[in-house]
């Protein structure tokens, strides 16, 4: 018997989301904090839990258009997600994403932060390149945020997302389907974020919830506690590309 | 040996640095491939092989590039890579061009270095040409021409190792079984690949005992990623009131058949007077309805053991375990499965 939590690379898993339930409001979290996180609809957006035809299940982010009602997103109480408020350690999220290019704003991928202010964000831009931008924000250090990013995450497409931050570099990495992607930094690199108090987001602009919506799909987002390495990422690669029909 | 003497007295002090120099000076008599791996010369046939000797063209599109010679036989000579033009693309070597046929020393100072013909290797590089038409199943390579009608096929395996256009996109890096093999263009025909493999691509030529081990290893990989993992999760959920059912577990759509072990639900919230029913159901055709399993099982009041265990049956359809009860009670629950 294999146990979840004694494969390697499930080691100081924060955050593990399947959506696997595949009905109601609610997603579980398989990793030990047992976070839940709950379907928000503010106006006329929906969420529609779907499998693949290789059986994988997905949920899908259906906003429908860029208005501050539009959209919809996945949160977990600042209380409850206080073991992913990352400021000098290590860490790493990743995941399946297949995202689509709604509107011209970033798309909320997932954060804990407050824009500008504390915390950290990933967000996607179809206007700048098919970017995934990871940003720290840390207004108690002068410059409110430090941002890297990488391109070409074409939308529509299923992509294996990486990054990993170790606490002592000030140059984290991102991997697309396990490989290294070029890297660009804010001048001087990604400071730390400063200590937030904040609701995980997925698929939203934090605090206001009113824009910046995610579209589409996502599958078994992950976030760590420890920086991945390459060949974690490729090991994640190879076990799970099977489901989602990628080379 | 022929080299020019036109212009030359036979006490020209270059004379001798020219016979070192070079080997064979001469005119193409006739057209070569389209593809530009091949010059024809039929006096050729007259001097022993050059082989492995370098190819300068002089004259023409060409003029000035250099290639290692592969093949020579009945005058025509067939070169690793294609020769091309100020554009980077294929140049035929027509009739006429002015060629000549480089002296090339070993370390020793004396004997040539061995040929790499047949050239034949287990493991080869294959650069697709630059006019090479899009294909899912024919694919060109110039520089592995000339060695010999149908040696890869079957035996021989094409991996695409990059995509030219789009990095990392399919059909990077599908491998695919050789199926023939035409020496005078360096043309394999494989099995279909999921995408074009196109010009300026790159392929690498496997042996199929090379190969087969990595595709046991895959399918060794394969078999374990698909074994089921032991895995918990787990939550909180307080009762809506009385005749609604919330959930505690559920899948509702698996990906595959997988194996849910049990539920455990603490009661300990539970109060005198209050009561709560714990329903399980199950799917078992897709798109069928999820089915009550068992008999409800009702708790009222404050339990001696609150702890509850709900065992689960293996499932491929959907699962599903609630609760209906008091309004405001809390009840902690983990479950696990193999999935």
């Amino acid at each position: 018997m294999i146990g979840f939590d004694k494969l390697d690379i499930n080691h100081e898993l924060l955050l593990g989301l399947p959506f696997r339930e595949g009905a109601g409001l609610i997603t579980h979290d398989r990793a030990k904090p047992h976070h839940i996180l709950t379907q928000h609809v503010p106006g006329g957006g929906s969420f529609a839990w779907g499998n693949l035809d290789t059986g994988c299940p997905y949920l899908e982010f259906i906003p429908i258009g860029g208005g501050a009602t539009d959209g919809v997103y996945l949160d977990c109480p600042a209380a409850d997600t206080a073991d992913l408020n990352f400021t000098t350690g290590d860490y790493s999220i990743g995941g399946w994403i297949n995202w689509g290019a709604g509107t011209s704003q970033s798309e909320i991928l997932i954060g804990r932060y407050a824009t500008e202010v504390d915390g950290w964000d990933c967000h996607l831009n179809a206007t700048l390149g098919a970017t995934l931008s990871l940003r720290h924000n840390h207004s108690s250090l002068g410059t409110n945020h430090s941002t890297c990013f990488s391109r070409g995450w074409t939308p529509g497409t299923w992509w294996l997302f990486g990054i990993s931050r170790l606490g002592a570099s000030l140059f984290p990495l991102m991997y697309r389907n396990a490989a290294p992607v070029v890297m660009s930094y804010s001048a001087g690199g990604m400071l730390d974020p400063d200590t937030a108090n904040r609701d995980l987001v997925m698929g939203a602009r934090a605090i206001t919830l009113a824009g910046n919506w995610y579209y589409d799909y996502m599958w078994n987002i992950r976030v760590w506690g420890r920086a991945l390495s390459e060949e974690e990422w490729k090991f994640i690669f190879h076990r799970e590309k099977h489901w989602l029909g990628v080379n | 040996m022929r080299i020019p003497q036109s212009g030359l007295r036979i006490d020209e002090a270059s004379w001798p640095l020219l016979q070192a120099q070079l080997t064979y000076w001469m005119t193409t008599d006739a057209d070569g491939n389209a593809y530009g791996t091949t010059l024809v010369c039929a006096d050729l046939i007259n001097f022993a092989s050059y082989v492995g000797l370098p190819f300068k063209i002089l004259s023409g599109p060409s003029q000035g590039q250099v290639r290692l010679g592969n093949v020579s036989a009945a005058g025509t000579l067939t070169v690793a890579s294609e020769f091309t033009n100020a554009a980077g693309a294929a140049q035929q070597i027509v009739a006429g061009t002015r060629f000549v046929i480089l002296s090339q020393l070993g370390g020793d100072g004396g004997t040539p270095p061995a040929p790499p013909s047949p050239g034949v290797g287990l493991w080869m590089f294959g650069e697709c040409a630059p006019d090479m038409a899009a294909s899912t199943t024919v694919v060109r390579c110039p520089n592995l021409a000339g060695l010999g009608d149908d040696l890869f096929n079957t035996e021989f395996y094409m991996q695409v190792i990059h995509n030219a256009d789009a990095p990392g996109v399919a059909p990077e890096p599908e491998i695919r079984q050789i199926t023939d093999y035409v020496s005078a263009t360096g043309e394999f025909t494989a099995a279909a690949f999921t995408a074009n493999v196109e010009a300026n691509d790159c392929v690498c030529i496997v042996y199929g005992m090379i190969y087969t081990p990595s595709v046991l290893i895959q399918q060794i990989f394969d078999l374990v990623n698909a074994i089921l993992v032991l895995t918990e999760t787990g939550g909180t959920v307080t009762a809506t009131a009385p005749g609604t059912e919330d959930n505690i577990y559920i899948n509702d759509a698996p990906a595959g058949v997988f194996r849910p072990i049990g539920v455990m639900l603490n009661t300990s919230d539970l109060a005198g007077g209050e009561t709560v029913i714990v329903r399980t159901r199950y799917r078992t055709e897709a798109g069928g309805a999820l089915e009550i399993q068992g008999v409800p099982t009702l708790f009222a009041g404050v339990q001696a053991e609150p702890m509850k265990y709900i065992e689960l049956k293996p499932n491929r359809f959907g699962v599903q375990v609630t609760i209906e009860g008091t309004a405001g009670v809390v009840y902690v629950w983990e479950v696990f499965y193999k999935g």
